[in-house]
């Protein structure tokens, strides 16, 4: 099915996180607890998603010149749309992860979906794909922050911030030895996977 | 010139709109907003004094009960100002340090955030600076200083 196949690339293939590298400080800084890490992803999804659509509408009305700033403009009032909806309606955790939530405005990951699909996209295409992203780094910020929370009890280190990156590189090694077998076997793997990695590798 | 012309209408209508949408959330949530600040600086007056404290009254003086005096007060810090609260008892010793809100670097700011084993020490009177976040906990020193020397326990609370 191509719907879900656009979802599941998005997600997987293409995981903001685990395959593509992006967003990594707010999934290292927030990952400290479930519930910490569930917040962020729920913030990030509404800024990806929000500023994904609106873009999509918009792409025949924005300039190639000024698409930057324009994008940057949305995901900023989109940051601050959800950073205002949780100090009102959420206020223990937005005191908690308030930073973290004004930077996903500097959050690559959501720029690089924007500039790559949005721009280019029909409406349906794009918001399967930016669904399918925010799901893809809500796992990988859920999983981090489970993997430390549980580490914790035994190994009080995961919990700190140098936790952060020895969990998450065991993480991504893992991913990374999943991924490895997978290409052997030519089990999966899309064929844009490669030059997709080196173009966004070379943005950052 | 067009195409200039064209770039400028499009950022310009984009930043309207954006205006617009922030403008009219910020009053929807405004309300809601101050309603959670205050109930989180009651929440951090009521433990510092022990007693059941209004935390909207106007003014520095928040309490004045039983030889205990609250006062609130500003400092800047590394961040930019932060807002502190002060137990003074009858004979003008510090029985108690909170910082209400702060803006300084996560981490560097935990310091500021209760339970702190450093804003207890002020009850002491044996405060050091902190190593890592000297700017932070020496801007917290200095206005603790200076909040608390200011205060004229007899005119503010004549008991």
């Amino acid at each position: 099915m191509p719907v879900l196949n656009r979802f599941s690339e998005a997600a997987i293939a293409r995981n903001p996180a685990w395959v593509q590298l992006l967003g990594l400080c707010p999934l290292l800084a927030v990952s400290n607890t479930i519930a910490n890490a569930l917040g962020l992803a729920v913030a990030s999804a509404a800024v990806l998603i929000g500023s994904a659509t609106l873009v999509s509408l918009a792409r025949r009305f924005i300039p190639a010149d000024v698409r930057l700033p324009c994008f940057v403009l949305v995901i900023a009032t989109f940051t601050t749309l959800v950073n205002l909806a949780m100090e009102a309606y959420a206020f223990d955790l937005y005191q908690r992860i308030a930073l973290f939530v004004q930077i996903i405005v500097t959050n690559c990951m959501i720029l690089a979906r924007i500039e790559q699909v949005a721009a280019k996209e029909s409406l349906g295409r794009t918001v399967l794909d930016a669904c399918g992203a925010a799901v893809g780094f809500a796992a990988a910020i859920l999983a981090l922050g489970a993997a430390r929370e549980v580490l914790a009890i035994g190994f009080p280190l995961a919990a700190l911030p140098p936790g952060a990156f020895l969990v998450a590189g065991l993480l991504l090694a893992l991913t990374n030895m999943r991924r490895g077998q997978a290409t052997d076997t030519g089990a999966s793997a899309p064929a844009d996977e490669k030059p997709q990695a080196r173009t966004v590798a070379g943005q950052r | 010139m067009l195409g200039t012309l064209r770039n400028i209408a499009a950022l310009a209508i984009l930043a309207a709109v954006a205006g617009f949408a922030l403008t009219w959330v910020a009053r929807l949530t405004e309300d809601e907003v101050a309603r959670n600040r205050l109930a989180a600086e009651t929440r951090i007056l009521r433990e510092l004094a022990g007693v059941d404290v209004d935390a909207a009254v106007d003014g520095d003086l928040v309490l004045c009960d039983r030889g205990q005096v609250i006062v609130r007060g500003v400092g800047r810090g590394y961040g930019g100002q932060f807002r502190l609260a002060i137990a003074i008892g009858a004979e003008g010793e510090i029985q108690g340090v909170r910082v209400i809100d702060h803006q300084e670097t996560p981490g560097f700011g935990d310091i500021l955030d209760t339970p702190s084993a450093w804003l207890q020490s002020f009850r002491t009177g044996d405060v050091h600076a902190v190593t890592g976040a000297t700017v932070t906990s020496e801007a917290v020193m200095l206005a603790v200083e200076r909040i608390a020397g200011r205060v004229n326990l007899k005119a503010l609370c004549p008991s």
